[in-house]
């Protein structure tokens, strides 16, 4: 594994053949984790119309539509530190997935306070944390609009420049193709699907997702 | 039982410490805030023990319920503030009797904000009690290997919450120095005789446990250190019973020579560090005591046998 450029961009590109392949390469990252308890490790990921989406789920709010940026797993105590996700199969190749880079984005004063002001997480059961967190030695960024919400007035004036800071730079498209796998840095980069292609009436968009916890030592 | 998890109440601390800055400092919501503040950060420092410390003990099911089983669907209750703080008292080092009893007060003016229609906090300027607040925070976030600034989120507070720690520990200095010069001038001005009789009384005083003589730091006199108990070590067995190692934080001097008396812990560091430094006393158990048996009473005299 190069770790060099995933510890340097947040992110790396590479190719795996099959599953089995997407998979070893999770478990030598760290530990593979379900989303949620009862469900398989690696699931697949399809525009779907949010009728057909399980509640509370990105797909349940914005259907085919693109879906803000986000960290996965942001209603668990600790979040995945890694993202795995791999395309099957994309004829069109038309909707990529756009990732944003936290260290680029975020000054030291606006990151003070991701780090002192806290946030209600809608989880089942709820509870407080803040954006950033010091979490085994590193900073873990979470951040999904679905979920979060300011518990206190000055973390709404910090969730509307956050919102704002998410805007400064530019975002990093990833145009997929079949065998493509990114691995994402889930504690610092944020990542969100684009939306439909213009004019698109057909799609066979398939990905495939591990989530990854950090390693106990 | 996520909710009585450490990181889950230290979250929910911090989020009140934050809704506490945001208010007027001299406002009723201040207080408010902090108070609530501080009872979770106590009991984000039992469960860092374990959670189980949190659980009420009249009910069984409470306790169970820490390890996952439920028998019914009853709420599930926490032990009350007094408790909690009596905790901390045996759990974090330098947390005394005292302040567990000044966290209790502020525990106490928030369930009387809560309960009652008094305007508990409407008069409750931050000279009376914030320096003090910030110190037992500062206790139980070292326990916690935190320290003020996680807790208030912010360098400017905490160096501003650190130097009111500093200025009332200077303010127990000061009383401190002069209550010890005030018994020394008195002890000064009376006669021989009386000064020879109470030194008499000392020397023959008998200490009794978790007691320790020392030197007043006021007239120089033997005089008794007192304090709670940190730890007991497990029993030794030795001619006639077991003996038992009780380790003792100071929180009390007494001197019935020049009446001098100091109450606390940060008072007793203010006279002399080492006053503050924790002590070992050595306990004996008899057979009696230590199985707890009721032997019956010992008689000193005999039955008269038809002796004329």
């Amino acid at each position: 594994m190069n770790w060099k450029q995933l510890h340097q961009n947040g992110y790396r590109l590479l190719r795996t053949k099959d599953v089995g392949s997407l998979l070893r390469l999770a478990n030598e990252l760290g530990d593979p984790i379900s989303s949620r308890p009862g469900r398989p490790v690696l699931v697949e990921l399809k525009p779907e119309p949010s009728h057909n989406a399980r509640t509370s789920s990105m797909t349940s709010r914005f259907g085919l539509h693109s879906f803000p940026l986000h960290t996965d797993g942001a209603f668990r105590l600790v979040p995945p530190r890694f993202l795995i996700l791999r395309c099957e199969r994309d004829s069109i190749g038309d909707r990529p997935t756009i990732i944003l880079d936290s260290q680029r984005f975020l000054n030291d004063p606006l990151r003070a306070r991701l780090r002192a002001h806290l946030w209600q997480v809608n989880a089942r059961p709820a509870f407080y944390c803040s954006l950033l967190q010091q979490i085994e030695g590193l900073l873990c960024l979470r951040w999904d609009t679905n979920i979060l919400r300011p518990a206190h007035r000055s973390a709404q004036s910090t969730t509307h420049d956050f919102d704002h800071a998410l805007t400064s730079i530019p975002t990093v498209s990833i145009r997929w193709e079949p065998n493509l796998t990114i691995i994402i840095d889930n504690w610092r980069l944020l990542h969100a699907r684009a939306d439909r292609p213009e004019g698109a009436d057909y799609e066979d968009r398939l990905l495939q997702r591990v989530l990854v916890a950090a390693r106990k030592e | 039982m996520e909710g009585w998890k450490e990181a889950v109440l230290w979250e929910k601390a911090r989020l009140f410490m934050q809704r506490a800055l945001e208010e007027d400092r001299e406002g009723p919501l201040f207080p408010f805030w902090a108070a609530l503040s501080l009872e979770l950060l106590a009991r984000s420092t039992l469960a860092r023990v374990h959670p189980v410390l949190l659980a009420d003990p009249r009910e069984p099911e409470n306790i169970l319920a820490v390890f996952g089983y439920r028998t019914s669907d009853r709420a599930i209750s926490s032990i009350p503030a007094k408790a909690l703080f009596s905790r901390c008292a045996v759990v974090v080092p330098n947390f005394t009797t005292d302040d567990a009893k000044f966290c209790q007060r502020i525990a106490s003016l928030r369930n009387d904000e809560l309960h009652s229609g008094n305007p508990v906090f409407a008069d409750y300027p931050t000279g009376q009690w914030l320096g003090d607040y910030y110190r037992v925070c500062d206790l139980l976030l070292t326990y916690l290997d935190k320290s003020l600034e996680d807790l208030l989120g912010d360098a400017g507070e905490a160096n501003a919450a650190e130097e009111l720690v500093k200025a009332t520990q200077a303010k127990i200095e000061k009383t401190v120095k002069d209550s010890i010069v005030a018994k020394r001038r008195e002890f000064e001005q009376i006669g021989d005789v009386e000064r020879d009789e109470r030194l008499a009384l000392v020397t023959d005083e008998r200490l009794s446990a978790y007691e320790k003589r020392v030197s007043c730091p006021s007239c120089e006199s033997p005089c008794i250190l007192s304090g709670d108990v940190v730890s007991v070590s497990g029993p030794r067995t030795v001619e006639d019973g077991t003996e038992r190692e009780v380790v003792i934080l100071p929180t009390k001097l007494t001197c019935h020579v020049c009446e001098l008396q100091l109450n606390g812990l940060p008072h007793l560091y203010a006279a002399h560090r080492d006053l503050a430094g924790q002590f070992t006393d050595t306990i004996f158990e008899s057979p009696e005591d230590f199985y707890g048996l009721d032997i019956g009473p010992q008689y000193d005299y005999e039955e008269e046998y038809d002796n004329e």
